[in-house]
């Protein structure tokens, strides 16, 4: 082939260019340090790196999630064992105030712990990592547990069930609980809540009332049935003895009234007595005694004086007298042996001697005889009681009677049961006789007395009942007041009752109690048992009480209540408690169960059948209020113009015969009944008068007594009984267009402003019921409406209403969930209502983790519980919040270990993660970094290669023929 | 004739033949490195023969002619393959001009800002009430956006650049016309006066390899000598001495890159003997379609008109249905939630994305640009309007507040989340998915075009060797042919002198 210069210069070029370009290939990558600079080196595995950077990428996303959620999980980990460790302390709290429950410096004391507990558990609620409220769920930016109050009216504006225009503000006080009855009042009708100016009540008022007469008293309690009561009883005893207890003995001890005999052994501990004791339940030392035996009887025998020496010397001669040494001075016993007495005899063989007067000692003394030549040691001798029986008599018995010294314990010595004679140790006067007591020895027993109770209440048991509240029915005594509750069911009484059978029982709410007026506290009435019951704006009525006194105040802990008047007399009496009493003036406003702008009410009648949207079924006309307004006899549960159909009582194009008595010229008739008749229905039949055309005798009126109705036209003749057969028929049914306006729970509350608020947040408040369940916020309507979840109790006055929001925010069910892997997320923190509320449980919001549990305890409320049991010495309200904060510690106890299998699952994740991390790292290395050594031999290579080519060329190129040409 | 003086013609013969000869050799010489120049050769041949002295005799040489090295089928695959070849090297330049605006293993671009977007998404749903993480989903979807912006920016601006390029190239074109046509009447002139037109020849050769090089043509010689240049749809550009003109004119752009503003070149050829600019362009020929070859494979105009109408765009609808499901399913599922304002059922993008994926080609154009009606942008500015919430934070149904994550966690979901592409054919895949196979895509076309451009290369260069190798001078050669030359003048001028000293003795003898 033939080469020219241009082809070598060419190629020369081109291998150069070419060897250049590898260079700078190899250059790039080396610099660079990477194997691929550009998709175009290696599209395929630009792809690969660039999907597993993209992977890589989202592992390191992961990877700073489990960071934080770590940081989560422990920070709710240590809150949770602290709020453990205050829920223990709460728990011991517990358990300790119940020896030391009226001690009134270790009730503070475990007052104080508590609400020291409780702040601990609000602030353990309320931790925070940065600024996120780790129990918050959702609401991670509020504080979880946190009391705001806030100012809000319920509307509508002029509720029903509202009495306005009174004096609330007494005295007397109105107060919740009131009865009240007036025009338009139902029976039973109460105050559910006083407001300025007006108060709400428990049922509609049935009419419009303008200045009507209400009178407001104290709720009667509703009446109810016990299961039965006890007797006063002493228990804790061994009535088995010995000595054995039995009915009739006679019982002392601290309580127990004189004269109280057994009445009753119930079982081998416990035995009914015939008093009430004087305090509701006391321990004490008793005393049982069989009462003594009365007999009558005769002292008789000879006073003799024996183990003497009579021979002497000197001999003892009849007719010496006999004297006894004188006692000591000041002592009451007059000699022992009457004056003037002397030896009748002298008996040597017994060394004894008879006296003309009996002793009045027996025993040994010594004697003087013939004025002191002989003074002996001897024994008197005894005498015998001659009684008629010797039955129930022993040994050792003290007897007291006539003739027997009565400054000198006598007792039998023995008893002859034949001879009928009871000699005794005294030397009575001989021959006095009348009835001889002879008394039984006493037992003691340590034990329990109790006064009569009324056991197992039914209904409201003991809920409302207090101390010093009246309490009449069957068995019960009159006068009888409560001294103690129990129980929920028992209460035990001032009184034994009389019949421990089922009956049915009536309280007072008058509370009767016994307190203590002094000098230096004129407005106070201190030394109260306990103020139970007892409630600020209750009057209270006694001894130095001015009338119209009302409590002010209520001191739980010192037992003293603070009047409203300062008192007029000192001194400790008792007084009653009670509801106010009164009477006012006032306004009621429609009520709800009205159909309102009908067109016309002419043809409608009370009676008459409704039906139609809202109205509920068997719903009649009570009243034709006005010529457009009607009252029916249910509320409806719609609000809204509709069309209402009105039916008679008999159908439609029906009639009813009866008889009725005419009298002619009257519009009376009397009927056997005017059940189920209604004004306007027409009547026909003999004496009723022919309608003129188009026009019928109707039903003008019916009479309150049942059975005299009044006739639109007078009779025209008078019948005879039983009366003549009229027709009377209904007319047809009508329909009419009217508004009902429903009695639907008031349950929007509108406020300034609803920013802040949160759906579930907890509302108390004014006319705001407390529950439980604690009344929420169901829904925000707008920015200032919510509804309740509970209907509020009053509505609309014009005064503000005062709502506590606590806890609001984030007591939310839902759990803030975090990606650890793909598509794998774990929870980050356990919401406060689950917590402490006992909320509902979250949905399960993972695929993995524990199931959701129920969780009911509410934990800061029982704390609550506990303080008030505590304050009000509730012993059984403590039980119940011990009881509860045992389940509350299990609840937290729950939590930890799900927060301990959350952190469990961001460690593995962590693991797995940065496992994968390094293989999908390496991998990437292996494609994109660049093999040095293998592109530095390569660079090796090339560069010889580009040697080789720039020598050659440089030694090709100069090549030429010229050079040789001369 | 015969005698000393036939000895003497023969000799000058010979002297004017070596002259001629080591002329031709001197040109060869001289055009050593002439582009397109091709070797020439003086052809001699025997002067005619006459009979004297009883039997015939030469006369001496002639020069027949000047002859050139010319391998006529070796230069249409020569022009042919420089056409493929700068068409290859234009779409490779364009190319890489696009490469580094995806180049993802270099920089950071928008598949990192894509994953920074939604990552942004994941970090909000581990505070979903913070600022700070809400400020963050806000300035990475701006970051995003802005690189949607900038890669189709760097797209427009080739297409604008290939756009620009036909003007220059229409104008370079027609003056190779002119020149072709203007060489077709000297050669028919020179060659009718029986003169050699070599140099013109290879000149006009050389025109017809540029204009290859610009666009599609075919080359016919016609018997006269003139050539015709013809486009590819058959179209003549030059015939005998007249031509036509290429030029451009703006016109709406070629869809489906409807919606850009630019204007878009057209091709426009007058027709054959019309230069100037027709006055009736009315009559004058769109051939934008056709001036590039099958494909716009043809020429360095084939190459821009492919960037233009084929390749930019196809990148670009990518890039704008990328943009476009990408913003349709964040919007989708932003509008689920609820933001902390308590509103619901807002667009976290605009423009609304209205149609579900697979969108069409108009659907999604224009989706990534900063058009300010068309193009991707924020539909929100402050950190309360990111809907984080799948409940209303304000009065929602339960218990909730700005602390609700719930939507965040699904919008940062949406990374892995398969969406149907229509510029795949309908074929799912997650967006950043989408994006690196994109990415791959161009790095594909690159390649491609690089290997292309490569063998292109080595092929011109093997026939250019050929060529060179039939055509190409070399000095070596020349030198000797010199040599050769030189040494046949000196035999003939020492013939003439032996014939002077053989006329010298002759007329000495006379004297």
């Amino acid at each position: 082939m033939r080469v020219t210069d241009k082809m070598t210069a060419d190629s020369a070029i081109y291998n150069i260019n070419s060897g250049k370009i590898k260079l700078n290939h190899l250059n790039e990558q080396l610099t660079s340090n990477l194997n691929i600079n550009r998709p175009s080196d290696d599209p395929i595995s630009t792809r690969q790196i660039m999907d597993m950077e993209a992977q890589v990428n989202s592992n390191d996303q992961y990877v700073s999630n489990i960071k934080n959620a770590q940081t989560w999980v422990k920070v709710a980990n240590t809150s949770l064992q602290g709020m453990n460790d205050s829920i223990s302390q709460a728990k011991s709290a517990a358990a300790n105030i119940f020896a030391g429950m009226n001690d009134s410096v270790s009730v503070s004391n475990t007052l104080a712990t508590l609400q020291n507990v409780r702040q601990q558990l609000i602030d353990m609620t309320n931790v925070q990592v940065g600024d996120q409220y780790v129990f918050g769920g959702f609401d991670a930016s509020t504080p979880v547990v946190a009391s705001k109050t806030m100012t809000g009216t319920v509307d509508p504006t002029k509720p029903p069930n509202q009495i306005s225009g009174l004096n609330t503000a007494g005295p007397p006080l109105l107060v919740a609980g009131m009865s009240v009855t007036g025009p338009g009042i139902p029976a039973n009708t109460t105050i559910t809540a006083v407001n300025a100016g007006n108060v709400i009540i428990s049922n509609n008022p049935t009419e419009v009332v303008s200045s009507g007469s209400f009178a407001f008293g104290a709720a009667p309690l509703p009446a109810r049935l016990d299961t039965g009561g006890t007797l006063p009883t002493i228990t804790g005893l061994n009535t088995a003895g010995p000595p054995a207890l039995a009915v009739g003995m006679q019982i002392s001890g601290p309580g127990i009234p004189p004269n109280t005999t057994i009445t009753n052994i119930v079982n081998a501990t416990d035995i009914n007595i015939s008093n009430n004791p004087t305090a509701p339940t006391s321990p004490g030392n008793f005393t049982f005694q069989t009462p003594p035996v009365l007999q009558p009887g005769t002292i008789v025998g000879q006073p003799t004086i024996y183990g003497l020496n009579v021979t002497g010397p000197p001999a003892l001669t009849p007719g010496m007298s006999v004297t006894i040494n004188p006692p000591p001075p000041g002592t009451p016993w007059n000699g022992g042996i009457p004056a003037g007495t002397t030896i009748v005899s002298v008996n040597a063989a017994t060394n004894s001697v008879t006296l003309s007067n009996a002793p009045w000692v027996s025993g040994q003394r010594a004697f003087n005889f013939g004025g002191g030549i002989s003074i002996q040691t001897a024994n008197s001798a005894t005498a015998a009681i001659q009684v008629a029986s010797t039955a129930g008599l022993s040994v050792g018995m003290p007897v007291s009677g006539p003739g027997l010294d009565p400054n000198h314990a006598t007792t039998i010595t023995n008893i002859d049961p034949v001879a009928k004679t009871v000699t005794i140790s005294d030397f009575p006067v001989i021959g006095t006789s009348g009835t001889y007591t002879f008394t039984n020895a006493a037992t003691s027993q340590a034990g329990n007395s109790r006064q009569s109770q009324i056991q197992g209440l039914v209904g409201p048991g003991t809920a409302d009942l207090a101390v010093g509240m009246t309490v009449t029915g069957a068995g019960v005594p009159a006068n009888t007041t409560i001294t103690s509750i129990v129980n929920g069911t028992d209460v035990t009484l001032s009184n034994a009752l009389t019949a421990t059978v089922a009956a049915t029982l009536n309280f007072d709410p008058t509370i009767n109690r016994s307190g203590t007026i002094n000098l230096t506290q004129p407005n106070q009435i201190t030394g109260l048992a306990t103020t139970v019951g007892l409630a600020a704006g209750m009057s209270v009525s006694g001894a130095g009480i001015p009338v119209g006194t009302t409590i002010t105040a209520v001191n739980a802990i010192t037992g003293t209540v603070t009047l409203s008047n300062s008192v007029t007399q000192m001194g400790t009496a008792n007084f009653a408690f009670g509801k106010t009493v009164s009477t006012q003036t006032g306004n009621t406003n429609h009520p709800p169960n009205m159909i309102t702008g009908l067109p016309t009410t002419t043809n409608l009648y009370v009676g008459m059948k409704i039906s139609g949207p809202g109205i509920p079924q068997n719903t009649t006309i009570t009243a034709i209020n006005n010529a457009t307004d009607i009252t029916i006899s249910n509320v409806p549960t719609l609000t809204g113009a509709n069309n209402f159909v009105f039916e008679g009582y008999i159908n439609a194009n029906s009639s009813r015969n009866v008889m009725g008595m005419t009298t002619s010229g009257s519009t009376t008739v009397t009927l056997p009944s005017t059940a189920k008749l209604a004004i306007g229905m027409a009547v026909s039949g003999p004496g009723i008068p022919p309608p003129p055309a188009g026009m019928t005798t109707t039903i003008a009126a019916i009479a309150a007594n049942g059975t005299d109705i009044t006739l639109s036209a007078p009779a025209t003749s008078t019948s005879v009984a039983p009366g003549a057969q009229l027709t009377i028929t209904a007319g047809s049914s009508l329909v009419a267009t009217g508004n009902t306006a429903s009695a639907l729970p008031t349950m929007t509350v509108t406020l300034a402003s609803t920013a802040g608020l949160k759906t579930g947040m907890v509302v108390s408040g004014v006319g705001i019921p407390a529950g439980p369940p604690a009344t929420t916020i169901a829904s925000i309507v707008n920015g200032t409406d919510i509804t309740l979840s509970a209907p509020a109790t009053n509505a609309g006055f014009p005064a503000a209403l005062q709502l506590n929001f606590f806890t609001p925010g984030a007591f939310a069910p839902d759990d803030v969930n975090v990606n650890i892997t793909r598509s794998s997320q774990v929870a980050l923190n356990y919401s406060g209502a689950k917590l402490l509320l006992g909320g509902a449980p979250a949905a399960p919001s993972q695929a993995s983790g524990p199931p959701p549990s129920n969780l009911p305890i509410n934990i800061l409320g029982t704390i609550g519980e506990l303080i008030n049991a505590i304050q009000n010495k509730n012993s059984a309200g403590v039980q119940a919040a011990s009881s509860n904060l045992k389940a509350a510690a299990d609840q937290i106890n729950l939590a930890q270990s799900e927060y301990a299998s959350r952190a469990i699952r961001l460690d593995s994740a962590n693991t797995m993660l940065t496992n994968n991390q390094n293989t999908m790292k390496g991998i990437i290395s292996n494609k994109q970094n660049l093999d040095a050594a293998k592109a530095i031999i390569e660079l090796q290579q090339q560069t010889t290669a580009y040697q080789a080519a720039l020598q050659a060329t440089a030694k090709i190129t100069p090549l030429s023929l010229m050079d040789y040409l001369k | 004739m015969s005698g000393i003086n036939a000895i003497f013609n023969t000799a000058s013969t010979s002297i004017v033949a070596q002259r001629v000869a080591m002329e031709v050799t001197g040109e060869n010489i001289t055009n050593a490195n002439t582009p397109g120049y091709s070797r020439q050769r003086a052809i001699m041949e025997t002067a005619p023969v006459t009979a004297t002295n009883g039997f015939p005799m030469g006369n001496g040489v002639l020069v027949k002619s000047v002859q050139r090295y010319y391998d006529a089928v070796l230069q249409k695959n020569i022009t042919d393959g420089n056409s493929l070849l700068q068409n290859n090297q234009n779409r490779l330049t364009s190319l890489q001009e696009i490469e580094p605006a995806f180049n993802e293993m270099a920089t950071s671009g928008l598949g990192k800002s894509i994953q920074d977007f939604f990552d942004s998404w994941q970090t909000l749903s581990n505070n979903a009430a913070g600022t700070a993480e809400r400020q963050t989903v806000l300035t990475r979807a701006q970051v995003m956006v802005e690189n949607f912006h900038q890669a189709n920016q760097n797209l427009r601006n080739v297409q604008i650049t290939a756009n620009r390029n036909l003007e220059g190239i229409t104008a370079d074109i027609s003056q190779k016309a002119k020149s072709i046509a203007s060489l077709n009447a000297q050669i028919v002139q020179t060659e009718l006066g029986g003169a050699s037109s070599s140099e013109l020849r290879d000149k006009r050769d050389y025109l017809a390899q540029e204009l290859a090089k610009k666009m599609g043509a075919t080359f016919t010689e016609e018997k006269d000598g003139s050539m015709t240049v013809s486009l590819p749809n058959g179209s003549s550009l030059v015939e005998r001495n007249q031509y036509a003109t290429l030029y451009t004119s703006p016109m709406p752009l070629v869809p489906p890159n409807a919606n850009n503003v630019n204007p878009s070149n057209h091709i426009l050829i007058t027709n054959v003997g019309d230069p100037p600019l027709s006055a009736k362009p009315i009559s004058d020929t769109d051939i934008t379609t056709t001036v590039g070859g099958p494909n716009n494979t043809l020429g360095e105009i084939g190459a821009m008109l492919g960037l233009r109408d084929t390749v930019v765009p196809a990148y670009l609808q990518k890039l704008d249905e990328l943009a476009y499901n990408l913003a349709y399913q964040v919007n989708a599922q932003h509008k689920q939630g609820w933001n902390l304002n308590g509103n619901t059922n807002t667009n976290f993008f605009a423009p609304a994305t209205l149609t579900a994926p697979p969108a069409s080609a108009v659907a999604v154009a224009g989706y990534s640009s900063s058009n300010s009606t068309l193009g991707i942008k924020l539909n929100i500015s402050s950190t309360n309007e990111i809907a984080a919430a799948d409940v209303n934070p304000v009065t929602g149904g339960v218990i909730t507040g700005g602390g609700n994550n719930t939507n965040a966690l699904a919008l940062a979901a949406i990374k892995d989340r398969q969406v149907s592409f229509a510029t795949s054919g309908g074929a799912s895949a997650s967006v950043i998915s989408y994006y690196n196979a994109m990415v791959s895509g161009i790095g594909v076309d690159v390649q491609a075009a690089q290997n292309a451009t490569n063998q292109g290369e080595s092929y011109v260069t093997q026939l250019n060797n050929l060529r060179e190798s039939n055509s190409g001078v070399s000095l070596d050669e020349e030198m000797t042919n010199m040599i050769k030359y030189q040494k046949a003048f000196q035999g003939a001028a020492r013939l003439i002198t032996t014939a002077t000293d053989m006329m010298d003795t002759v007329l000495a003898m006379v004297r």
